[in-house]
């Protein structure tokens, strides 16, 4: 043994702790603020919520102020940090949910976190209108921290992260590739999460103006923004049976699904990259055209004027934007519909947005990928890049889409192979996936919008939370880390 | 004149040829000793061997009383630095050929303007702008506007079953009478170039250079036997500067541009650059992947590589294969020949692209064409107030033989086609065809 393994040894994992660290005390932060509400309202639950986060806050501080970032970041010590930091974060963020009583089963209780962290917004509670004050507002807290992500937060608040930093947000933002703000990553993480507060404040006034109490609209602006779907109500946005709120609802979904990246541009006054950008265009293409179409095909069940046309754009926004409100019960939509919303349900909106799914910029990659290969059997030689709108995809961005999208299919094909064998029928295991995979929340059949997870069985519902988590994270990371872990890939070792 | 040419490479050895022609003192410097040694056996040049970014080398070069330095290295920065150098040396004006289209643009203007540029000539820019004329008139193997595109100096091939076929000139221009709009001002036979007189007579296979007004062009383009109609599919064969430049602007105006490129990093660059344009990756000798790709269909073939014997040999087989246009362009004159004997329908040159706008500059805006095989020339000339030739009829000048006047450019900017009974006036610019031996003592007759 050497001195030089010595002092490696125990500054191998620091990163993880030092993140995971950092992270946990951000959600114990979280849960002395649920506290605090929970007191506000004068629930019993307060002071077990104000402990738990205190103690959790400073464990965390604890593990983050003991270790350092080493000097170099190695690739597979990101999707190590990203995976670790996750699962902390389920861990953590379900105690409240058993230390409150409010859920007995530790299983159910890891669902409703992940459920929340991912932004996916599927629930367990019933019914949701008995929880406490505190608890419900967790819940917002957790869908709002996996909105813009935890680890953009922690590389924005860390002085430390330099090299690699950049590809630590790469692993957890949604979208392809980075989009550098700044020359200095910090900096850019600091200018998403503005923005996201920004966005978050404007929805939370939104919401007040349009008549939702103070509790109300703060819990859902955090599950708007972050299109994460969680609501203090079993009938969701429905519950108010207000056009105003839901217009706010939509108007912050849909803005959500947006690339975080160029409304800091636009706020800048460079309109320039938003509007010019064919996903953009795609996204307001898929968002009317399906509306459009619902408006027309459902407008017997849903009013052929003004709510027929909310409804129909609430639910396409709610599906696109991987958000999961519920204002009409599209489960009993017609079967076209049904077909739509279930194609609709994995595609998810912009990269670089708070939306989960594929994303359009994949899906118009793929569409190039295919013409190419059309073009290729007729011309063997020809030269092609890839492009969405003007600009051209590098050869390992492509390939890193397609192996994304090979294994997001394998990995929707599995949570639906698994559902099934619980004995759900093929509606639901095909929607319940396509939903987790796509951070969404409600599918169809059993696990429509007015139905709540508890129609599942505890094993379909331990297959989604990973399906969850996979999807939400882009699958890489997770996959990533389980496969450096079990030492198929050779770790580079640090010189 | 005292004329200072740093590089003797392609466009440095013509320019170099060209204004020694005319009898100015050239200096050539160039820094590789064998190309070096090459230009001295043909020229009756100054050559200094050495780099022209050194000041002692452009000092002994004579550059501080230099009329004109032209800096034509194949490296832009080197050819900056020159023009810089040379300035500070107190040269009168000076030329730089610059590739980079980025300096030569707006974004280059500063830098230009602090480095004392005179004048800016980019070779390979200059041959596209002459290919893509060429393709835009199906037919037409040579097209320079000239006096603002009011003229047209048009060279073509004269097509069997022509109306002109077995004419003498005479007998065509009686048929036009009073009003002429195009004038025959040179035909090249076997090889061989002369500047014709009215018993000229056309054969099939004659090249002709035409100087012809705007409105002319369409009767002109009837007698010769030539089709209509633009080129809309292209093949650009080779994705160099030219090729990439003929091919980018042939997008622009939406025409389908396939283009062939062997280097894989260059096709890929390519394929990003030009999103309209089908990149393929091949050899443009592979007769099967030109087949494949549908070679013969196409209405226009354009090689453009920096190797003349593939360019020639893929135009010839696109030919054959039925392309209805193709353009070969030529670095050297050696395969000039080939060209016309193996069916391809236009050949254009760097050289000659780029010294006709060096010439021009240096005589002062106004135009000069020359071509690939023949030393006659057409030339635009200003008859100055005071020359014994104002107030005369051409006819009763007494030109020489080898030199031609084809059109007036009246001050003002109309124009008229030479007849002999055309008065000079002071002022008019003549554009002629003439030989540069004859050029220089006619010029004597219209200066005062």
């Amino acid at each position: 043994m050497t001195a030089t393994v010595w002092f490696e040894r125990p500054r191998r994992p620091a990163l993880a702790t030092h993140v995971a660290g950092l992270t946990a005390s951000i959600a114990g932060l979280g849960i002395v603020i649920s506290g605090i509400v929970e007191l506000i309202d004068g629930g019993s639950d307060a002071a077990v919520l104000l402990v738990f986060g205190v103690v959790q806050g400073i464990i965390g501080l604890v593990g983050w102020a003991s270790t350092t970032v080493p000097a170099r970041i190695r690739r597979a010590d990101v999707f190590l940090v990203v995976t670790a930091a996750w699962v902390t974060l389920a861990v953590v963020g379900a105690a409240p949910y058993l230390l409150t009583g409010t859920l007995t089963q530790v299983d159910d209780a890891l669902f409703e976190a992940v459920s929340g962290f991912t932004t996916t917004g599927a629930t367990v509670l019933r019914p949701i209108e008995a929880q406490s004050a505190g608890i419900l507002f967790w819940r917002s807290i957790t869908q709002w921290l996996g909105g813009m992500g935890v680890i953009v937060l922690v590389v924005a608040v860390l002085p430390t992260v330099s090299a690699g930093g950049m590809e630590l947000l790469d692993a957890e933002s949604p979208g392809p590739t980075g989009d550098r703000l700044t020359p200095k990553v910090r900096e850019t993480a600091q200018r998403l999460w503005a923005v996201y507060v920004g966005l978050t404040v404007a929805t939370a006034v939104g919401y007040a103006i349009a008549g939702m109490s103070a509790f109300d609209a703060v819990s859902h602006s955090f599950t708007t923004v972050s299109t994460g779907g969680f609501s203090s109500y079993s009938r969701s946005i429905a519950h108010f049976e207000s056009a105003a709120i839901e217009w706010v609802a939509i108007a912050g979904m849909f803005l959500a699904g947006g690339s975080f990246a160029s409304y800091y541009r636009l706020l800048r006054g460079r309109a320039g990259p938003l509007l010019r950008s064919v996903e953009f265009r795609a996204y307001c293409v898929v968002v009317f055209g399906a509306s459009l179409f619902f408006f027309v095909s459902e407008g017997d069940a849903m009013g052929h004027g003004h709510d027929g046309a909310r409804g129909a754009m609430f639910s396409v926004v709610s599906i696109v934007t991987t958000t999961g409100f519920a204002t009409v019960d599209f489960a009993s939509w017609s079967e076209v519909a049904q077909v739509i919303v279930l194609l609709l349900l994995p595609v998810g909106a912009m990269a670089g947005s708070t939306a989960g799914g594929v994303k359009l910029v994949r899906v118009l990659a793929v569409g190039s990928v295919a013409r190419r290969e059309l073009a290729r059997q007729l011309h063997p030689r020809v030269v092609r890049p890839v492009r969405v709108g003007a600009s051209v995809l590098d050869e390992m961005v492509t390939s890193r889409v397609l192996g994304f999208l090979v294994l997001a299919l394998a990995i929707f094909g599995t949570g639906m192979f698994a559902v099934s064998l619980t004995g759900e029928d093929l509606v639901t295991s095909f929607s319940a996936s396509a939903s987790a995979f796509g951070n969404v929340g409600p599918g169809l059949g059993d696990v429509g919008p007015t139905a709540d997870f508890l129609e599942l069985s505890a094993p379909a519902r331990g297959v989604l939370q990973a399906v969850m988590l996979l999807g939400r994270l882009e699958i890489y990371p997770v996959l990533v880390a389980l496969y450096a872990i079990a030492g198929r890939v050779p770790v580079p070792r640090r010189r | 004149m005292h004329v200072v040419i740093v590089g003797a490479g392609e466009i440095g050895a013509f320019l170099a040829k060209r204004l020694r022609s005319e009898a100015h003192d050239i200096v050539v410097i160039e820094v590789d000793p064998s190309r070096a040694q090459s230009l001295g056996v043909d020229l009756d040049v100054q050559l200094i061997l050495g780099s022209g970014t050194s000041p002692a080398v452009l000092a002994d070069a004579g550059v501080a009383r230099a009329d004109l330095v032209a800096a034509v290295t194949d490296r832009d920065e080197t050819n900056l630095l020159v023009c810089q150098l040379a300035k500070q040396l107190g040269a009168k004006s000076v030329l730089v050929r610059l590739q980079s289209a980025e300096l030569r643009g707006e974004a280059g203007q500063k830098l230009r303007t602090a480095m004392g540029a005179d004048m800016v000539i980019d070779p390979d820019a200059d041959t596209a702008d002459e290919i893509l004329e060429l393709i835009g008139t199906v037919g037409v193997d040579e097209l320079y506007p000239l006096a603002g595109g009011e003229l047209i100096l048009l060279g073509a091939t004269v097509a069997a079953g022509a109306p002109i076929e077995g004419r003498h000139l005479a007998e065509i221009a009686a048929a036009y009478e009073p009003d002429w709009r195009f004038l025959f001002g040179a035909v090249t036979r076997k090889g061989t170039t002369i500047i014709p007189r009215g018993n000229q007579q056309l054969l099939v296979g004659d090249h002709v250079r035409v100087i012809t007004q705007r409105d002319g062009l369409d009767e002109l383009r009837r007698l010769l036997g030539l089709r209509r109609g633009r080129a809309r599919r292209v093949m650009v064969l080779g994705g160099g500067a030219i090729g990439a430049r003929v091919a980018e602007r042939l997008q622009e105006i939406k025409a389908k541009v396939v283009l062939i490129e062997r280097d894989p990093a260059r096709a890929r660059a390519l394929a990003e650059r030009l999103p309209r344009v089908s990149v393929i990756e091949g050899d443009i000798t592979d007769t099967e992947l030109l087949a494949e790709e549908l070679v013969g269909s196409v209405d226009a073939v354009v090689a453009t590589t920096g190797e003349d014997p593939s360019n020639v040999l893929a135009c010839a087989y696109a030919a054959a294969e039925g392309a209805r246009f193709t353009v070969v362009v030529l670095h050297r004159l050696a395969l000039l020949p080939l060209v016309a004997r193996f069916g391809i329908d236009a050949s254009v040159s760097p050289r000659t692209a780029s010294a006709n706008a060096v010439l021009r500059y240096f005589r002062g805006g106004l135009s000069t064409v020359t071509f690939l095989e023949s030393d006659t020339e057409v030339d635009e000339i200003e008859v100055q107030a005071g020359s014994p030739a104002v107030g005369v009829r051409l006819a009763d000048l007494h030109l020489p033989v080898d030199f031609l006047v084809g059109a007036v450019i009246r001050d003002g900017g109309s124009t008229e086609i030479a007849r002999g009974r055309t008065v000079i006036q002071a002022g008019d610019h003549l554009v002629v065809f003439a030989r540069p031996a004859a050029l220089a003592r006619v010029r004597k007759v219209f200066a005062p």
